[in-house]
């Protein structure tokens, strides 16, 4: 039985100003610059951040961190969901447009808001570059994710009228998207353990490069899907994917990055990306509608280099993993014509 | 609303910014607005519960005052603690007791009970109970005055920072200062920030990471070999003190911050030399509260040694109940109940051990053989409070009792979990030698800021951000 319960002893008044706090915030904050972007750190993530959804902030900070500064000739970067991540390939572009280096930034669940984001960050490495991006309906109203969330997502939602409707637990989310601002490897974390899944057994062979990098997508590694996959969805509505709280910001989004990359200079590519048959019987007509109604309104502009279906290559239903992304054979006809229209339309420049 | 979540800090910072522009009374009313709505984020229905215990209270409070020294202050006092005994009995120990009975009417050939009752736990109801009825009883002793305003004594009931798992304050302690001026300080704030965020890292770096190692042993998901079982009792034994102290150390930051002073629960209870020892470190506030209000009144250690050590057992097996309503907590409060009364037994004779005394290499040898020792039984009690179901039960003690299990834990868990508790120990060992609190605070500037910038890190690195409730909240 205790013999007292007297209160503990406070301990003795702080100093007025409280330094050991400011100078560890001031220490933070400068290794947290240093450290992200330190290019063999960088380098590192690159090689070993697998891919999936978790490890897409720290793939992707680190593909654009390690971009060729070279504004000359300006980098093709495919940016979007993960049908860009799955459905596109760097190779038919670095052929066809020669002398410009091509990364996919393709993100799993990748919205208008997401690119917006990445394009921010891709800003501080190079001003110029070649967008290349597509639209699709599932990715056209999606909630922002917090590893993809700044000042400017929250923008978007304000003067979309989005920000008054979101819930407790979005606000949160809105919240830890804008710490993750303040600290790098607070929007890594996961990232960061997906990856010590990779290196983890053996760290030290890892840093001597040894252990081979990891693939860039996840779905040429899996068997296609049976016919009675699509059988037995073909039909069934997906409800989730319709026009809601968050596509209006994902509009503005888009529309935000068209004029910024025309302002700039820059190409902008979109592509009316391509689904199997029968993926419109999935979704809500309301989702299909906005999609063609998104599409129209994007094709009139000027400054954008519009690839509708019509503009891509056949394709068959071999040619697609599921409904939505496209297996190799796929990825090759899809990326090679886009990177033919791209060229020519570089060369006209 | 967890504390340690985002939400529990952006609620606590619009409390703190509206607190801080108002006086006593509008802070009460603030507080208790916050507290209600802190309680309503976990289930708004129980909010009728803890107003009508409340209300009961402040009434019956004032009526035991205005009758103290006759018998009807008495009758009240008895008709408040059964009324509270039957809130915290309908709702926690029904199911139990019911399901146990069926058992036994099954193993007897008699036909089960068919009487269940739907119904969830109301989050602290056992810690704002025995606060209240901590409160009853020092008014009827007239150690307090009853609580006037109501508002006062529904804040004391329902203070957020500690009402869903403690500290349970005596009224003595915390209702004076619900019922005085306070001032908002910026050396309270300070350490009152030092030790929340001393304790949300417990929490979410160092318990919630040993419980990704705890789990599956007593899952059975590993095996029930000697090794095993030790590393699952070591990783629980951390997990379930950074746990509760955590939440205790966020709990007080937070009220220290407001002007608000809450009782310390824990002193270094793992370096408790024997269990008489362990339990004047461990959980403080229930110790005391079971002392004070059921220990003393059975008869303490008064009345001969056979009364006190039944005393001890009783005490002991009802604290072990208050924890949860399943068996194994039962088993527990009887385990602690049984090595309290047999430290009693041995109180006051010479052991082998003290021939070495308790001054130089031998003393301190002797030290760290009784903490070393200590820690084990306490670590055994810990495997009966952990396991969710009688059966394994004995299998994993029997193991455990091979200490040479402590010597063959799975290599790269075990190295996992000394590096979660290694700086844990560290800090409480400073403390411990010290015999001061937060003696960080008092380090060296440069010796600061390395600390808080390895723990800063190591927050955001370690730290698990999945909501991942506190141990006693379902107590």
């Amino acid at each position: 039985m205790p013999s007292s319960t007297s209160n503990s002893d406070r301990p003795a008044p702080w100093p007025a100003f409280p330094w050991p706090l400011l100078l560890t915030l001031v220490f933070f904050a400068a290794s947290e610059h240093l450290l992200w972007q330190w290019q063999p750190l960088l380098a590192f993530c690159s090689r070993y951040a697998p891919p999936y959804r978790a490890s897409d902030p720290l793939r992707t900070a680190a593909r654009i961190a390690l971009l060729p500064p070279i504004e000359a000739s300006p980098p093709v970067l495919l940016v979007g969901s993960s049908q860009i991540l799955e459905g596109m390939e760097c190779e038919p572009f670095e052929e066809r447009v020669p002398g410009r280096t091509c990364r996919n930034l393709g993100v799993s669940g990748g919205t208008p808001l997401d690119v917006l984001f990445l394009a921010d960050r891709i800003d501080e490495r190079t001003s110029r570059r070649v967008l290349v991006t597509g639209l699709f309906p599932q990715t056209l109203h999606g909630a922002p994710k917090a590893a993809f969330s700044d000042m400017a997502t929250l923008r978007c939602l304000w003067r979309t009228g989005a920000l008054p409707r979101t819930t407790a637990n979005e606000w949160i989310n809105f919240l830890y998207g804008q710490m993750q601002g303040l600290s790098e490897t607070l929007r890594m974390k996961d990232s960061l353990w997906d990856m010590w899944d990779v290196v983890g057994p053996d760290p030290m062979a890892a840093l001597r490069l040894e252990v081979p990098p990891q693939p860039l997508r996840t779905l040429d590694s899996k068997a296609p899907q049976p016919p009675v996959f699509f059988e037995s969805l073909m039909g069934i509505v997906n409800g989730e994917i319709a026009p809601g709280r968050f596509t209006a910001a994902n509009e503005m989004a888009l529309d935000r990055l068209i004029e910024r990359e025309a302002r700039r200079g820059n190409r902008i590519v979109v592509i009316d990306f391509p689904t199997r048959h029968g993926y419109e019987t999935t979704i809500t007509p309301g989702a299909v509608r906005h999609h063609r109604q998104l599409l129209e309104r994007v094709a009139a502009r000027r400054e954008v280099v519009m690839v509708r279906r019509e503009d891509l290559p056949a394709l068959r239903d071999s040619d697609f993993h599921d409904f939505t992304h496209l297996r190799a054979s796929g990825r090759h006809k899809v990326s090679s014509r886009v990177a033919e229209i791209l060229a020519r339309a570089e060369g006209g420049s | 609303m967890l504390f340690n979540t985002l939400q529990f800090w952006v609620f606590f910072a619009f409390v703190l910014a509206s607190y801080a522009l108002l006086r006593r009374r509008g802070q009460n009313l603030l507080l208790l607005v916050a507290s209600y709505f802190f309680y309503a984020c976990w289930d708004w229905r129980f909010l009728g519960l803890l107003l009508l215990s409340s209300t009961t209270d402040w009434f019956l409070g004032n009526a035991i005052a205005r009758s103290r020294g006759t018998p009807r202050a008495k009758g009240w006092v008895s008709t408040s603690v059964a009324i509270n005994l039957v809130f915290l009995g309908t709702f926690k120990y029904c199911n139990f007791f019911v399901a146990s009975a069926s058992a036994l009417l099954g193993a007897l050939g008699q036909p089960p009970l068919l009487f269940h009752l739907d119904v969830v736990l109301p989050v602290g109801i056992s810690f704002y109970t025995f606060q209240s009825i901590s409160y009853i009883v020092d008014v009827y002793r007239g150690e307090i005055e009853p609580a006037q305003d109501p508002v006062d004594f529904a804040l004391f009931v329902a203070f957020f920072p500690h009402m869903v798992a403690g500290p349970i304050m005596h009224s003595s302690a915390l209702l004076p200062q619900m019922q005085r001026e306070r001032r908002m300080c910026w050396s309270d704030i300070a350490s009152g920030f030092n030790l929340a965020m001393w304790g949300l890292f417990k929490k979410v770096v160092i318990a919630d990471n040993l419980a990704a190692i705890a789990a599956p042993i007593f899952h059975r998901e590993l095996s029930f070999r000697p090794g095993p079982i030790h590393l699952g009792a070591l990783a629980f034994a951390f997990q379930i003190y950074c746990d509760f102290s955590g939440y205790t150390d966020i709990a007080r930051g937070v009220a220290r911050i407001m002007g608000f002073t809450l009782m310390d629960n824990f002193k270094h209870p793992y370096f408790a030399t024997s269990v008489t020892d362990f339990w004047r470190r461990w959980h403080i506030s229930l110790s005391s509260w079971l002392r004070d209000y059921l220990y003393i009144p059975l008869g303490g250690s008064r009345a001969g040694s056979l009364k006190t050590y039944r005393n001890l057992f009783l005490t002991m097996l009802l604290g072990g109940l208050w924890h949860g309503a399943a068996w194994t907590f039962v088993l527990w409060g009887a385990y602690q109940g049984t090595l309290l009364a047999i430290e009693r037994f041995f109180g006051g004779r010479r052991l082998i051990l003290d021939v070495f005394g308790t001054r130089g290499v031998w003393g301190k040898l002797v030290w760290l053989v009784r903490v070393l020792v200590c820690f084990h039984f306490v670590c055994l009690g810990w495997i009966l409070f952990r396991c969710e179901e009688v059966g394994p039960l004995w299998m994993m003690v029997r193991n455990f009792m091979d200490v040479r299990g402590w010597f063959q834990m799975p290599e790269t868990l075990g190295r996992r979990a000394l590096l979660l508790i290694l700086p844990l120990l560290a800090v409480d060992a400073v403390d411990f030698f010290s015999r001061r609190e937060q003696s960080i605070l008092r380090a060296p500037v440069v010796l600061r800021v390395l600390i808080y910038f390895v723990a800063l890190y190591g927050f955001i690195v370690f730290g698990r951000f999945e909501s991942n409730a506190f141990i006693y909240f379902q107590f």
